[in-house]
């Protein structure tokens, strides 16, 4: 078991590994240009540089925020759009024809009206957040309700639950699993569209930090900037994944397993 | 004994294909309370709808079900042929569903603990059903069942799915703790031997009707036992 798991986190580092020796090389015999790719130690120095002086550390603070506000309202309106819906297969046939077209339309695409209808401030960025992880976990969730199966409903009637004591203690605890499979893709879709909105309209946040960059030619911290943003991608997903692995295994789950296989995004 | 229940003329008709189908036909039923009835028949003679029926799992067509004034059945408790326990909760958890909320928590959890020792469940109570045996499962679903403050249990086929030997055990087990308290039972199985071993009263379904009803002497013989056998296996297969 051990032994599998340094082999397995070995190989994860090969290739990384790799392209950093390939960097170095070619940057010590001069073979990149160093305007397109600056050295390692060139952007080493600038990363200490803009965290000594808290310039990373604010701009990182700004989008987490803008992160964190999005996705919960995203997560507020999803949710109970979700399950509104659910609890009323009537009105799906109103409201689930228009969502699917505006599932088609890339956030970015709609971010030019967003700056007209709503400005450069936070309102427009914090609604491309929302537009690009809304269906993640609205689908998600009403699949998950969808989905519960109606034998164990049944034990809800059997025992004489009431409709709103059957939702809450055996429909959603069903769902739970598909539920928080859409909230990890939306975390993660949150995460980057945050960057293409800051890239376009902003003053502050990493991606502002990068398009900053680029007009004063810095490549190097156009490249701290984008390792930030993998990294912190990463590091929220694997966070969320901790804080709800308990409920994706509980009792093995069978739930888990299959919503695992057909989520939507 | 007083009935606790009283079916009259209860009929079932499912729509196939433009006709209707009877499922359930006429069936008059008389249970008194405190016994031990079993209902045998062939796999689609309508055993299942019976008892869905009375749970109030499905409208009947036509006919009535009463439950008689001053007995305290409100709503029966079912146990179904698969255990149907909540994946996510522990032993312990499923066994506590029905009173969840509805009781305080040093009472449940005394309740839950005697219907533990009394299943012999109590190592498996902090299991998740995916971690425990079927026959373990459906002991479960009787705990279950047993806890809901209820006169009346419906069974069907609870042990349908075991192997012979889990089955034999849990059909001696069900005998010591239905002899012990009070409860109405109503029993479904295709197992004619499971009828006669559990039952006090054998009714026999086919194609919806009951075809006949057999009471099984307390105190009987092998040899009266296998007789009251092969007159159930004629009365079916006649
Ligand atoms: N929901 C349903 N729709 C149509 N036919 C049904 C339905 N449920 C049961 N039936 C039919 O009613 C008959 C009795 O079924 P059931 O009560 O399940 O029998 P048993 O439990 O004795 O095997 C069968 O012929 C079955 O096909
Ligand atoms: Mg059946």
């Amino acid at each position: 078991m051990f032994k599998q798991a340094v082999g397995r986190k070995l190989k994860a580092l090969l290739l990384p590994a790799v392209i950093f020796i390939i960097w170095c090389l070619g940057s010590k015999l001069q073979l990149f240009n160093s305007y397109l790719v600056p050295p390692p130690a060139k952007v080493f120095t600038t990363a200490l540089y803009l965290l000594k002086k808290g310039i990373l550390l604010r701009h990182l603070v700004v989008s987490f925020y803008r992160v964190f506000v999005g996705f919960a309202i995203t997560f507020l309106t999803a949710f109970l759009l979700a399950v509104i819906i659910a609890l009323n297969t009537k009105l799906s046939a109103y409201i689930l024809p228009l969502l699917e077209f505006i599932r088609h339309i890339p956030p970015i695409a709609l971010i030019p009206l967003l700056i007209l209808w709503l400005g450069i401030g936070e309102e427009s960025k914090l609604m491309v957040i929302v537009l690009a992880t809304f269906f993640p976990v609205f689908l998600n969730t009403l699949s998950g309700i969808n989905n519960c199966d109606p034998k164990l409903v049944e034990v809800g009637h059997v025992f004489g639950l009431s409709r709103r004591e059957r939702f809450f203690k055996i429909v959603l605890p069903q769902a739970l699993p598909a539920i928080i499979v859409g909230m990890q893709i939306g975390l993660g879709y949150s995460w980057r569209s945050l960057i293409g909105a800051e890239l376009i309209a902003a003053s502050s946040g990493i991606g502002y930090m990068i398009i900053e960059a680029e007009q004063l030619s810095r490549p190097d911290i156009i490249l701290v900037g984008v390792f930030t943003i993998g990294l912190f991608g990463c590091l929220i997903d694997y966070l969320f994944f901790k804080l709800t692995a308990h409920y994706l295994e509980r009792g093995n789950n069978q739930n888990a397993a299959s919503f695992k296989n057909k989520q939507f995004n | 004994m007083q009935p606790v229940l009283k079916i009259s003329n209860l009929t079932k008709e499912y729509q196939l294909d433009g006709t209707a189908f009877r499922a359930l036909n006429e069936i008059k039923l008389t249970i008194p309370a405190g016994s031990f009835t079993t209902v045998v028949g062939k796999s689609g003679s309508g055993k299942t709808t019976l008892l869905r029926i009375i749970a109030g799992l499905e409208k009947a067509t036509t006919g009535e079900i009463n439950y008689l004034s001053g007995s305290s059945v409100q709503r029966p408790a079912f146990v179904f042929q698969e255990a149907r326990l909540l994946p996510w909760l522990t032993v312990e958890q499923n066994i506590a569903f029905p009173l969840q909320g509805k009781l305080e928590q040093v009472e449940l959890s005394q309740r839950v603990k005697r219907q533990l020792q009394l299943l012999g469940l109590t190592e498996f109570a902090a299991a998740y059903p995916a971690q425990i045996s079927g026959g373990m499962a459906q002991r479960a679903a009787l705990g279950r069942a047993l806890i809901y403050e209820t006169d009346l249990i419906l069974m069907d086929e609870p042990l349908g799915a075991l192997d012979a030997f889990n089955r034999r055990k849990l059909q001696e087990e069900l005998q010591t703790i239905f002899a012990a308290n009070q409860k109405t039972v109503i029993f479904v199985t295709h197992d004619v031997e499971e009828a006669i071993f559990l039952g006090e009263k054998v009714i026999v379904l086919d194609e919806g009707q009951i075809l006949a009803e057999f009471k099984v002497p307390i105190t009987a013989e092998n040899s009266q036992l296998f007789t009251l056998k092969e007159n159930i296996i004629t009365s079916i297969n006649s």
